[in-house]
């Protein structure tokens, strides 16, 4: 069984765990912080390393879950007690002690990402945000928003690829521009046709794309965009006091999602240079995309699952940024209620109107 | 004690005295007639139906609501002979509600020529604009084209009860309130609508939307156009006569041949 990795305090030999606020490892106890980059983590450092992706390294979904055992058990250092840990997790912690575990078996080889953005929101300007959402979502079920499930806000490393490419890109519209003029006891309208062609070619860098399959994509799209220039070279110390994942969606398997991105954006680019016409519609859009990089990296997210009436509703927080998405669960008794208030109070609101407005 | 009930039987015999001179007075003063048919368009019945709704209707709004046509012999008038035979009636008759020449209306009938005319005096005529008359002609045009004469002029009376008010007089709450009454249904079919959309707006508020785009993620000066070329195809004109605006025509504040001031709008069917 694997051992797993506490960061203790040189001081008192309590748990550290990474302060966002103070961009340090924190010790609770003596109240000591450390430079999460001076913290011995057991590992040599690497560089960030990027692989090629082509489309002979797509692997069907066999192949994909085939790699590991669902379940893994570790042994926690600071109080040797067995943690059991789904195939995915690389960092959590000891329900027994509750220590803050990493676990560096699993980040080995092609699973030890290259680098990671720390987390910059704290759980406490998480839990505000949180409640911030609840207030905005007028629908939600009371017990949504209470305590008990405020506590269950967990910090997540998302494992992301982040990938470089180049498009290269032709596109065929038709246009027109309608003028309207009077004369006489007429009126004209003048329709110009035009036949629009472009072509051309742009390189994107760092398109995330996330490789846990448990998330959903679109979600984890609409996370974004994270600051890259806040990003550091992958060290185990920023894992403490979070939950960790390695990835289970390799950089091949996400290669058409993130072709069909590339495709988009290009489309957008080459659309922009279309101007001064009343209608476009386009004919044709091919983009061919190619030099395809990707780097494994970690990404934080303030996360909270919740069941409801046997669906599962998510809030997702961008830990660096901020920004909030989440679909939330609907109370359908409170929407009714909602609609038949404002339904009465417009009914009364205008049938005032028809009473006074004559 | 006595001087007392004495007293008091002479009040009870005043009393019933004016009430009987009152009633009598009442019953004495003639009664207008509302409804007049010389080209025989109407039945025994229609005619005593629409007789006492614009009686009861006139009461109502407080000005008098005249139903007129126009005999066969003298009907194919045109809009201007139509509109001065309208007013002259009015004027002759003396109508307007509690005085001669008062506040009234005339909606007279021409089956020959197939056109009628709302003729508007006193407070009606500031009260009717074009967009009112508009409304009113939708009200009956159906009705008479179809033939069905004394529904288009019960649907007249039942335009003017539901919306007519003296615009120069304080509106009474039981009129204003059997005003939104009649409006019930549009109320609850607008309310219901907008509190559905509002609540829609409410729940979609809360979703997020994507904040990144091409330049997101575009390196720097990678953007290169090989090919840019926007060719001209050719054009092709279409032309289209305007529409000239065709009202009912006859519309307008005039003054008639007895000297007094009418509004008036005019339709075909």
């Amino acid at each position: 069984m694997d051992e797993t990795k506490v960061f203790q305090c040189p001081h008192c030999g309590s748990a550290l765990t990474y302060d966002a606020e103070k961009d340090r490892l924190a010790c609770d106890k003596c109240l000591s912080t450390f430079d999460p980059e001076e913290v011995f983590d057991g590992e040599d450092p690497v560089t960030a390393a990027t692989v090629e992706v082509t489309d002979e390294d797509v692997r069907t979904s066999d192949e994909t879950e085939s790699e590991s055992t669902p379940v893994q058990a570790f042994h926690c250092e600071a109080c040797g007690a067995e943690i059991l840990t789904d195939e995915n997790t690389t960092a959590t912690f000891c329900s027994f002690c509750g220590s803050p575990n990493v676990m560096p078996a699993q980040m080995i080889g092609r699973f030890r990402p290259a680098k990671l953005i720390p987390f910059r929101i704290s759980k406490a300007e998480a839990t505000i945000a949180f409640r911030k959402w609840c207030r905005n979502g007028r629908f939600m079920p009371a017990h949504f928003a209470s305590a008990h499930e405020l506590e269950k806000i967990t910090g997540l490393y998302v494992p992301y690829w982040l990938f470089d490419a180049s498009a290269v890109c032709s596109y065929r519209a038709h246009a027109t521009n309608v003028r309207f003029y009077r004369l006489g006891n007429y009126e004209y309208t003048t329709t110009r046709r035009y036949a629009i062609r472009r072509a051309g070619s742009m390189t994107f860098e760092k398109i995330p794309a996330d490789g846990s399959k448990r998330l959903d994509d679109h979600e984890m799209d609409l996370l974004e965009p994270y600051d890259y220039t806040r990003m550091v070279d992958f060290k185990m110390p920023y894992l403490s006091g979070f939950h960790a994942e390695k990835f289970d969606v390799s950089a091949s398997d996400n290669l058409q999602r993130l072709k069909d991105r590339v495709a988009a954006f290009a489309r957008g680019k080459i659309e922009e240079t279309i101007g001064g016409y009343t209608t476009v519609s386009a004919e044709n859009f091919t983009a061919k995309v190619q030099n395809v990089e990707a780097q494994y990296v970690l990404l934080p997210v303030w996360i909270h699952s919740y069941r409801y009436r046997g669906q599962t509703y998510r809030f997702l927080m961008n830990a660096q940024t901020g920004k909030v998405v989440g679909k939330p669960p609907l109370d359908k008794a409170r929407l009714v209620l909602c609609f038949l208030g404002i339904a009465l109070g417009l009914a009364a609101l205008f049938f005032l109107g028809g009473m006074f407005l004559l | 004690m006595r001087m007392k009930m004495k007293s008091i039987g002479l009040l009870v015999c005043w009393s019933l005295l004016l009430t009987v001179m009152g009633s009598a007075s009442v019953s004495a003063a003639p009664l207008k007639t509302y409804v007049y048919d010389p080209a025989g368009l109407l039945t025994a019945a229609e005619q005593e139906t629409l007789e006492e709704k614009a009686q009861a209707v006139s009461k109502l709004v407080c000005a008098d609501l005249v139903i007129l046509t126009v005999p066969e012999a003298q009907g194919g008038m045109s809009v201007s002979a139509l509109e001065a035979y309208a007013d002259d009636f009015y004027d002759d008759h003396a109508f307007g509600y509690q005085q001669a020449h008062g506040d009234g209306m005339v909606f007279c009938l021409d089956l020959t020529a197939r056109r009628y005319h709302f003729s508007t005096s006193g407070a009606v005529e500031d009260y009717f604009t074009e967009g009112r008359f508009a409304d009113l002609d939708d009200a009956v045009v159906s009705s008479l084209s179809e033939g069905r004469y004394a529904d288009a002029f019960s649907a007249y009376l039942s335009y003017m009860e539901e919306n007519y008010y003296n615009p120069h007089e304080h509106v009474p709450l039981a009129r204003r309130f059997a005003h939104a009454c009649a409006r019930l249904p549009i109320i609850i079919a607008f309310s219901f609508g907008g509190s559905a959309l509002i609540t829609w707006l409410l729940v979609r508020r809360s979703k997020t939307r994507a904040t990144v785009n091409a330049d997101t993620y575009l390196s720097q000066g990678t953007f290169s156009l090989n090919d840019c070329h926007d060719y001209y195809i050719g054009q092709f004109t279409t032309r289209t006569p305007i529409a000239r605006a065709t009202g009912g025509g006859g519309a307008g504040h005039h003054t008639s041949g007895g000297g007094f001031s009418h509004g008036g709008h005019s339709g075909s069917f």
